[in-house]
């Protein structure tokens, strides 16, 4: 089997046996479906406008919340699985392939949902701000279970970088600097509110999801990594 | 590529019939390395399958493992033994490259099967779904590591067909499971860490048997153990527990 062939098939049955734990978790996937609806409801009879950035960042935790667990889950498991053949890699990026088409498909059903309910300005900033939100908050929940693998520690992670995004007004300067900014300020356009240009929110969006995979990719080879010795020398 | 017919074959195949084990009386050292060790061992001429030498592991400001030397050879079964937190199973973690020892280094020649003492399972996979994550680590498609895993399952006494996830299996039954993707892709060193926890009498007997088998085979051996019971069947001890005090000029490998 060829190197590419092999990568290809291990990444593939990665991803595999990591939706088929994730469909297992029936109780938790209601949850976190439950949550942007949830949060997105009840800000719908406040603001139709406004309730479009409750369900992306709703979203956003959800799919976080999905990933960390996902990795944390694993934690025990890895290290053997790499020691056996798998390479990090292969693990990391079956995982994100995974989490990014199950969330993409969960982002876009609820982008639909949104588009019904809020009548927004723009939809297509709408689906924007939806389909933004996995790529970063999977990237997000990689990056906060490589590097602080524990369940209670990274869920208020996650639940502090959303949540401050959550409280703070469009016009605030640290939202520049948060990780939602892309898809909150796409939500704000959709909602007729003004908002950040469109290139910079995306650009923005782009090098969190890099830079985050890369604090993953790098801070779970460095957890699960193999340490080999030189070959013993045989007998003379 | 493996297949389930040698899963538990011999890796060795010219070489002698296992001997009896060389001696089964605890050797009280940090390291056995040299002392009492087998002369005609199967694949013995070939040196040893892994050697670790100068470990040195503090947790803190407590000294887990200091200086310790230890080698395993083809077709020998070494048990590691000690007093609780002596440091067996960080050793144990050590030689799989798992765990970072702060000196010391560790060599090896052969694919590594190792069986942690909790076991390192996926809860919501069941025994199949392991089968085919572990096997595609060595190339096999998902009906040859299934194939393969079932022998080796059922060699166990594993309930076999059981689409329970692992989370919902007996501890016994999971510790199976654990030892069998240990031995899948058909290892040359085996690590053990207490491999046979949560196992009935028949299955625990049954494992030792699977021990001598392995040791016939040619596989490098290294099993974490309380059971003193069970010293007599395996080639050397290496007991872990800090050695009382020698006399000056002592020589000791590994202290």
């Amino acid at each position: 089997m060829t190197g590419a062939k092999a990568f290809l098939q291990r990444t593939l049955i990665a991803a595999e046996m990591q939706g088929r734990q994730l469909l297992r978790r029936r109780l938790a996937l209601a949850i976190l479906i439950a949550l942007p609806v949830a949060l997105y409801l009840a800000m719908l009879s406040q603001s139709k406008e406004n309730a479009i950035e409750f369900g992306a960042l709703g979203m956003s935790w959800s799919v976080a919340c999905a990933a960390l667990f996902a990795v944390l889950a694993a934690r025990e498991a890895e290290p053997r699985l790499v020691l056996i053949g798998f390479r990090p890699a292969e693990l990391m990026l079956g995982r994100f392939l995974l989490l990014l088409g199950g969330g993409t498909a969960f982002a876009a059903l609820v982008g639909v949902a949104m588009t019904l309910a809020s009548a927004p300005v723009s939809v297509a900033a709408l689906f924007g701000s939806c389909l933004l939100v996995p790529p970063i908050a999977v990237s997000l929940g990689l990056a906060v279970a490589a590097v602080l693998p524990h369940d209670l520690e990274g869920t208020l992670v996650i639940i502090g970088l959303v949540g401050i995004q959550l409280a703070l007004s469009g016009g605030a300067w640290v939202n520049g600097i948060l990780p939602m900014n892309g898809p909150i300020q796409l939500a704000y356009l959709a909602g007729g509110f003004p908002a950040d240009p469109v290139g910079l929110m995306l650009v923005h969006s782009l090098v969190y999801v890099v830079a985050l995979l890369a604090i993953a990719a790098a801070g779970w080879s460095l957890r699960v990594r193999v340490r080999r010795g030189r070959p013993a020398a045989p007998a003379q | 590529m493996l297949s389930a017919a040698n899963a538990l074959d011999k890796i060795w195949s010219d070489d002698a019939p296992s001997p009896e084990p060389a001696h089964g009386t605890p050797v009280t050292a940090a390291s056995a390395t040299g002392a009492g060790e087998a002369a005609d061992l199967p694949g013995r001429g070939r040196g040893p399958l892994m050697a670790a030498s100068g470990i040195v592991k503090h947790y803190g400001a407590k000294h887990v493992l200091d200086g310790v030397d230890l080698t395993v050879h083809p077709g020998e079964v070494v048990a590691l033994v000690g007093e609780n937190g002596c440091g067996k199973s960080t050793l144990l973690r050590i030689c799989a490259g798992i765990t970072r020892p702060d000196a010391g280094r560790v060599e090896e020649r052969g694919r590594i099967g190792y069986c942690p003492q909790e076991p390192g399972l996926l809860e919501l996979l069941n025994a199949d779904e392991h089968l085919a994550l572990f096997g595609a680590a060595f190339g096999l498609s998902r009906k040859e590591a299934v194939a393969a895993g079932r022998q080796l399952l059922e060699e166990l006494a594993f309930p076999i067909g059981d689409a329970a996830v692992s989370r919902d299996l007996s501890g016994g039954t999971r510790q199976k499971l654990n030892l069998a993707l240990a031995l899948l892709g058909d290892p040359e060193v085996l690590l053990l860490d207490e491999p046979y926890q949560g196992f009935d009498t028949g299955s625990y007997v049954n494992f030792w048997d699977h021990v001598s088998g392995w040791r016939a085979a040619g596989r490098a051996t290294l099993v974490v153990t309380h059971m003193l019971s069970e010293l007599s069947r395996v080639d050397r001890v290496v007991d872990l527990t800090h050695p009382t005090p020698r006399p000056p000029g002592f020589s000791e490998a590994g202290r």
